[in-house]
């Protein structure tokens, strides 16, 4: 099975590497721990065990939280809005107008797929592409009729 | 100088839009800008409509911005109210200002 080259952002790296140290550590305890066992008392070995188990929730539970809220941002900062939509004002918009609309979409849409969730992201990327494609057909198609009627006295 | 150039009530809150927000006025602060002042909910195309016509006005003029990940990698436009139409709004206040000082003539209610 051939592996696939990924590239890890720097931010993430950093987290996953301290994970990695904090987890190495606890292994080593308990590898030492499992040596001692056989000469152990039950409770004491039970004991121990239990401090270990402790130790390594309230050290590895903060690092998880922190991955997880950075690959929600990740998620959220890639989120995007719905294809057929987006693709029909991109077909309805003059060429210099698609980078800026578009974008400025984009944008509020992100904020409130973080604000809220994606459903009212979509609902409301919905509602903004159906009330604007309308006065942009109009705005071409004055237009056109004006640059027909022009054309009559030349 | 008066200006010989007309402005409806919505080119002239977007005019009013742009320029309380000063260098910052691309279409997202400009939209919410305008919804907050109405109370309406206005669409990008309402908005990006009414700019196209100001700036064949000659009333704005734009610029482009950096394009940003937040945005996919598209760039912002700013705008900015050029000085023909701030007395064009001037204007448009004074005469409003008039008309509502202006009472009707006796004998009509």
């Amino acid at each position: 099975m051939r592996s696939r080259k990924v590239t890890v952002p720097p931010q993430l790296f950093v987290l996953l590497e301290s994970m990695q140290k904090s987890l190495a550590l606890h292994q080593e305890r308990l590898s030492e721990l499992k040596v001692q066992l056989p000469s152990l008392d039950p409770a004491t070995g039970h004991e121990e065990l239990n401090a270990i188990k402790v130790e390594i929730r309230s050290s590895i539970q903060p690092q998880i939280k922190a991955v997880s809220a950075y690959l929600r941002q990740m998620q959220l900062a890639s989120s995007r809005p719905p294809f057929k939509a987006e693709y029909l004002l991109h077909l309805i918009l003059p060429k210099e107008e698609r980078a800026a609309v578009i974008g400025d979409l984009v944008e509020e849409y992100r904020y409130i797929h973080r604000r809220f969730d994606r459903r009212h992201a979509d609902v409301w990327f919905y509602k903004q592409v159906s009330m604007s494609v309308w006065p942009f057909i109009r705005f071409t198609v004055s237009r056109i009729a004006a640059f027909v009627w022009l054309s009559r006295f030349f | 100088m008066k200006s010989n150039k007309y402005i409806g009530e919505f080119e002239e809150l977007v005019l009013l839009a742009i320029l309380s927000q000063g260098e910052n006025a691309y279409g997202v602060p400009i939209r919410q800008a305008l919804e907050k002042a109405t109370g309406r909910s206005i669409s990008i195309g309402s908005l990006y409509t009414t700019l196209s016509r100001l700036e064949e006005k000659g009333l704005i003029g734009s610029r482009s911005g950096e394009p940003t990940p937040e945005r996919g990698g598209r760039a912002k436009r700013y705008y900015e109210v050029k000085g023909s139409a701030k007395l064009l709004l001037r204007d448009v206040q004074a005469a409003r200002k008039r008309l509502k000082a202006l009472k009707p003539a006796k004998g009509t209610s």
